[in-house]
């Protein structure tokens, strides 16, 4: 397992996705040398349309990426699986989900771009909950809007539609004009409610952008665009390539080496998929990895410096693992057709329960009415109540116009017994251990849930909805979070307010694992802009330098 | 002159090829952030025509809409003719000039005199000969009294930007510059018109658009053996080492005789007729910056002037292109399970097609049913017996923005963000296409499309 | 120490818990189910693929195409179906286990025999016959409707749901309509009247 090559530049980045990519882009143009090292193989779109339409689960959004063998990932979201091995009360509720490939998960995430409030960053003060960031929704302002405009995102006109997180510029695009379910759920929502119902911001074209068309409404952004109006992370690796940035495919990083000091990381070292082990040495190291991954690199770092892994004085590299832990029904509305899944999934959102003065003892929420094709589901209802024939015909089309799924992002709190482990019993054919994680919803997340499905049984009563279908217990929305948190003291949390980790000065982690909280919103957009900051300080000091 | 044949081709392509900001685009390095793509793309200042109140600027300010100035002489994101746009040649780049009246770095020293010689007969100022990337050749047909108008609308309505574009950075060999003065004695020059333009009749007003303004034969009439454009085979369609401007003369069966007047004016305001034909490319371009800001009793003339332009029948194109295919109803019958994500095996055209195209053009060809997306059966592109400008579709996609609208087609070259086809993918897909929607499978071969992929 | 090699095939792990529910009769868990079909795959193949007996040679074939499409439009109300679908359907449904092929010949041999009216009063009758026969009609069911038969896709947008749904929406990846058409207003559907002829089996809804 001698290393046979060493490879080196100025900054080396764990990961492709969004995050790793989008630094790879920022810092090549800076004139900085950059290699990113990605555990997963080189992808293309089209493979990826075929593998959905040939895929008997569509709604498994796993389903068309089957893993290679050098770089598992989770095969669906389901207990057990055989790779993320979930444990405790509400194992179910944390399978999560994700892709390590050359882009990342973005691959088949719905393209949901929201911005953080300013509250999400100072729960702590403000509830006295959870924990506060070591940074404020102004650091991070510039930078959403930088992820903004490198996604390509679309979004109401905050004049006309305050989303409650405060705006320097307008959105780079025009908000997506909702189907006509969202419509007629908006309206709905606005005279029978106090809520309402908001144009969900969307890394989707609402015209030509970045060379990408406009949104056509395939309906399929999970699990894959079929035409590239919904942002990925593979752009970024494009657009980094092309800047001179060097991605290396299939290398799976398994240790991270530092000096004599244990202060800084002096080179990672990964395993093609023949397990021959590479050494990369660089001035800046940056773990962009998923939540899942990052930590277990760290933990899997583990050596005689460092026996509880690296960046782990804290004893909190895995712990505090979060997620919008959701609830979710299916139903039939009484009312008229509204033929849900024309445009793209997911267009609108309740808004008002991702803030109040009620956060100091129940999680916030916010409430998706999923625009979702549901024809093969009415199908598979209607042959499960035994119809057949012009029967069956008339049931499916009646069942498919009126089928409405609703679901909620709920918000967990970091709790350090939440925790990723190394499995003592299972490893990949590198010899890796798998991840396990222990997971007990947290009370503040169950009270949260519970209030969600009053809710939803108040809008079930309102659509005239019947023959309604919760989905048991609760289930995971895939934003795990908080596996290497941020804080500002270096004896209960991994990483800084820059995202460096305390304990190594040349090392930073760009993930969701950064997380103090998680929030409702879907997490992509604030990775995107917490990475975009690490590549703004990691510049700064290369100009120093 | 040894040289002379090789590069002429180039030279006289480029004017058109490189007119515009995408294919500049093309060479340039990927935005830092990308900039999001505007209505209106910083590169198309084009002179609104009503601008001056005064009947001389407001002549001037047509002209050089139609004359189509701008194209060339802005460079991408850059100040309205300022030159700077880098025209890649295979023999080197030739940079446009600044024609803003500035007196160090544009035209402000040229009097009315200069700007002649420079717009008809391809004479700098200092003496030396343009290369024909300027159409001199057939501004020379332009009335005395417009070139005036346009001298007055650049001397006092363009902006004077104070800068020079980069000095070529061509390998051009500075003999070539006296070489074209041997050339413009046997190239056949417009004939100039005379007295008002404006009072012409439709078809010599269509006939002044189409052969002094437009220049249209530029790019659709071919070239004889010393490269100037063969009158005798007028608007009968012409490569351009990449795309092919077609036969737009009014044979029914190679031209586009086929199609009424209001057709043609669609087409040239919009860059698509609906079930027929969209602009791409260069012509998307001409669309854009010049054709749509044309009066619609002008596009008239032009319609006019080109439905009696003589017939010349091709020997390829012996059907009307838009006349072929059908939509294609076949089930889908599945023989696979997803793959892994790292199996990138090569699909067969059906394959291809389906995964990459089908999403817009749909699974049987028929487009959107608003034509958003273009039906691929009855279509010139897919249609023609020569697949130039479906590869080079494929490769570069569609990018046209007019008040109709902002047109993309991603392209699936090795730039793309959506997907990156290899030449043997894109071979399969055009003769699966044209198998399917058009004229026969034209067995295109990978070396062939590495040939379009790699045409400058 | 277990170290997996990942050999499974996509169709162990990508078929869909309700897919396994609505071909057998058996009710099992998810969480069940889904062992059960990891189980299966571990031994070499899909669970129900590999039952023996189920090669089918074009000599000997172990129902004629043309009863099948027989049978198939009888159970559907439709008078002309597409014959390649029908056939690739076929060559499923019959290596869903070994029963199958006996089953799929007498349940076309009761439709000669009863002559029904309609697909529901075929299926009520089928189902008297021999309460097995309700899984068959379901299979060819979902592989029309569905185009999945033995956990496999047969068709994706040529399956019938999309037939009936044209008029308002379009199969995933394949819309049709343009940016923003999904503003407009689709069709209203008027409540069905029609009863079930099958007695109903349990449908869990997946968490996706």
């Amino acid at each position: 397992m001698s290393s046979e090559q060493t490879l080196s530049a100025d900054v080396v980045i764990v990961g492709s996705g969004v995050a790793g990519s989008s630094i790879a882009n920022e810092l090549v143009r800076a004139g900085i040398s950059v290699i990113v090292l990605e555990a997963g193989p080189r992808v293309d779109r089209q493979h990826f349309v075929e593998n959905f339409r040939n895929l008997e689960n569509k709604p498994s959004y796993q389903g068309p990426f089957p893993a290679v063998p050098w770089a598992r990932h989770p095969p669906d979201q389901v207990t057990p699986n055989d790779y993320l091995h979930t444990a405790g009360p509400d194992a179910e509720a944390y399978q999560q989900v994700y892709l390590r490939m050359m882009g990342g998960t973005t691959w088949h995430w719905a393209g949901c771009a929201w911005r953080y409030l300013p509250s999400d960053f100072e729960l702590k003060t403000r509830y006295g909950q959870g924990r506060d960031w070591a940074l404020k929704y102004d650091d991070l302002e510039p930078f959403y809007y930088q992820a903004e405009v490198m996604m390509g995102v679309c979004g109401p006109d905050p004049a006309k539609e305050d989303l409650g997180s405060p705006r320097k510029q307008p959105y780079p695009m025009d908000a997506l004009p909702i189907s006509y379910a969202a419509q007629e759920f908006r309206k709905l929502i606005a005279e029978k409610t106090p809520w309402r119902v908001v144009h969900e911001p969307q890394a989707r074209n609402t015209r030509p952008y970045d060379g990408r068309p406009t949104c056509e409404g395939h309906n399929n952004c999970m699990p894959i665009c079929p035409i590239g109006a919904m942002y990925n992370g593979s752009y970024s690796v494009y657009h980094a390539e092309a800047a001179g940035a060097k991605f290396v495919a299939n290398a799976v990083v398994y240790r991270i080496e530092r000096d004599a000091a244990n202060k800084r990381v002096t080179a990672v070292h990964y395993y093609d998929p023949e397990k021959t082990s590479h050494r990369v040495t660089g001035k800046y190291f940056v773990i962009a990895a998923h939540c899942i991954e990052t930590a277990k690199l760290l933990l899997v770092s583990a050596d005689e410096q460092s026996p509880d892994g690296v960046a782990n004085s804290s004893g909190h590299v895995g712990r505090n693992m979060m997620d919008h832990t959701g609830v979710q029904v299916t139903f039939i509305s009484g009312d008229k057709a509204l033929w849900p899944g024309r445009g793209p999934l997911e267009t609108n959102v309740i808004d008002n329960f991702r803030d109040g003065d009620w956060r100091n003892e129940r999680g916030a929420y916010l409430v998706h009415m999923v625009d979702d094709n549901q024809v093969d589901l009415a199908t598979q209802m209607a042959i499960a109540k035994g119809y057949v024939g012009r029967e069956l015909e008339e049931r499916i089309r009646y069942l498919a116009a009126h089928t409405v799924r609703l679901f909620s992002h709920n918000e967990a709190l970091p709790d350090p017994e939440n925790r990723l482990t190394l499995s003592k019993t299972k490893k990949d054919i590198l010899g890796i251990p798998h991840p396990d994680v222990y997971y007990k919803l947290p009370e503040y997340t169950v009270k949260s849930c519970e209030h969600t499905r009053k809710v939803f049984r108040e809008l079930i009563g309102l659509m005239h909805g019947t023959d309604e279908q919760w989905t048991p217990g609760y289930f995971p929305q895939d934003h795990p979070s908080g596996s290497t948190i941020m804080g500002v003291d270096p004896k209960d949390s991994v990483v800084d307010g820059e995202c460096r980790t305390h304990d190594h000065d040349n090392l930073f982690i760009a993930s969701s694992s950064v997380f103090s909280t998680v929030g409702t919103g879907n997490i992509t957009l604030t990775v995107a802009a917490l990475a975009l900051r690490v590549a703004d300080t990691l510049k700064k000091e290369f100009a120093h330098a | 002159m040894p040289e002379i044949g090789k590069l002429l081709p180039a030279l006289l392509v480029a004017g058109t090829m490189g007119s515009g900001s995408a294919f500049a685009q093309a060479q340039a390095p990927t935005p830092l952030a990308p900039t999001p793509t505007t209505a209106v793309p910083a590169s198309s200042p084009a002179p609104s025509p009503d601008q001056a109140n005064d009947p001389e600027l407001a002549r001037g300010a047509y002209i050089a809409t139609a004359a189509d100035c701008v194209a060339c002489h802005t460079a991408s994101g850059g100040k309205p003719f300022a030159g700077g746009l880098k025209i890649a040649t295979p023999m080197g780049d030739v940079v446009s000039t600044n024609i803003t009246p500035d007196p160090e770095h544009g035209i402000g020293k040229y009097s009315e005199k200069d700007f002649e010689q420079a717009v008809r007969h391809g004479i700098r100022r200092d003496g030396s000969n343009l290369f024909p990337v300027m159409p001199y050749v057939s501004y020379a047909g332009m009335t005395d009294q417009d070139v005036q108008a346009l001298y007055a609308w650049f001397m006092h309505k363009v902006e004077p930007v104070p800068v020079s574009p980069p000095e070529d950075a061509t390998t051009l060999p500075a003999a070539m510059r006296s070489a074209m003065m041997a050339w413009n004695y046997v190239t056949t020059m417009e004939k100039p018109e005379t007295g008002d333009s404006g009072t012409y009749d439709p078809v010599r007003r269509g006939r002044y658009l189409t052969s002094a303004l437009e220049h249209c034969g530029t790019c659709h009439t071919p070239r004889n053996f010393m490269l100037s454009e063969k009158q005798d085979r007028f608007l009968s369609g012409a490569s351009l080492t990449g795309w092919y401007a077609p036969n737009v003369t009014s044979s029914k069966t190679s031209g586009i005789g086929s199609w009424s007047e209001d057709d043609i004016v669609t087409y040239l305001r919009t860059g698509r007729l609906d079930g027929h034909a969209q602009a791409a490319g260069p012509m998307a371009e001409a669309v854009e910056h010049s054709l749509s800001h044309l009066t619609d009793s002008d596009l008239h003339a032009i319609a006019t002037y080109l439905l009696q332009v003589p017939v010349m029948e091709d020997d390829l194109d012996v059907k009307p292109r838009d006349s072929f295919g059908k939509p294609q109803e076949v089930a889908d019958i599945r023989h696979d399970v997803p793959k892994r994500i790292d199996d990138l095996t090569e699909m067969d055209g059906a394959g291809i097609y389906d995964a990459n195209c089908a999403a817009c053009h749909g699974h049987d060809g028929a487009g959107t049913r608003n034509h958003y997306a273009p039906s691929l059966f009855n279509n010139t592109t897919v249609g023609s017996a020569r697949p130039d400008n479906l590869i080079m579709t494929i490769l570069k996609g569609v990018d046209r923005t007019t008040k109709d609208g902002h047109a993309l087609m991603p392209g699936f070259g090795a730039t793309s963000d959506v997907e990156r086809l290899t030449d043997t993918e894109i071979a399969s897909l055009v003769n699966y296409l044209t198998a399917t929607f058009g004229s026969g499978d034209h067995h295109v071969t990978a070396q062939q499309v590495a040939d379009f992929r790699n045409a400058k | 120490m277990a170290t997996d090699r990942n050999d499974q095939p996509p169709s162990g792990w990508c078929a869909s818990p309700n897919a396994i529910r609505l071909r057998s009769a058996l009710r099992l868990s998810r969480r069940n189910t889904l062992m059960g079909v990891a189980a299966g795959a571990a031994l070499g193949g899909s669970a129900w693929a590999d039952a023996p007996g189920t090669s089918v040679t074009p000599s000997a074939p172990l129902m004629a195409p043309d009863h099948f499409m027989a049978l198939s439009r009888r159970l559907t109300d439709r008078p002309a179906l597409d014959a390649r679908i029908g056939a690739a359907l076929l060559d499923e449904l019959l290596k869903v286990d070994a029963k199958r092929p006996q089953q799929l010949r007498k349940l076309h041999a009761l439709m000669e025999k009863t002559r029904p009216k309609s697909g529901s009063a075929f299926a009520r009758e089928a189902e008297k016959a021999d309460p097995a026969f309700r899984d068959v009609i379901r299979e060819i069911l979902a592989g029309w409707y569905r185009g999945v038969a033995n956990g496999r896709v047969v068709v994706y947008r040529s399956a019938l749901m999309f037939d009936i749904t044209k008029d308002a929406i379009f199969p995933k990846t394949y819309a049709a309509g343009g940016p923003f058409y999904w503003t407009s207003k689709p069709p209203e559907v008027a409540p069905p009247t029609g009863t079930p002829a099958l007695p109903p089996i349990k449908l869990v809804i997946e968490p996706t």
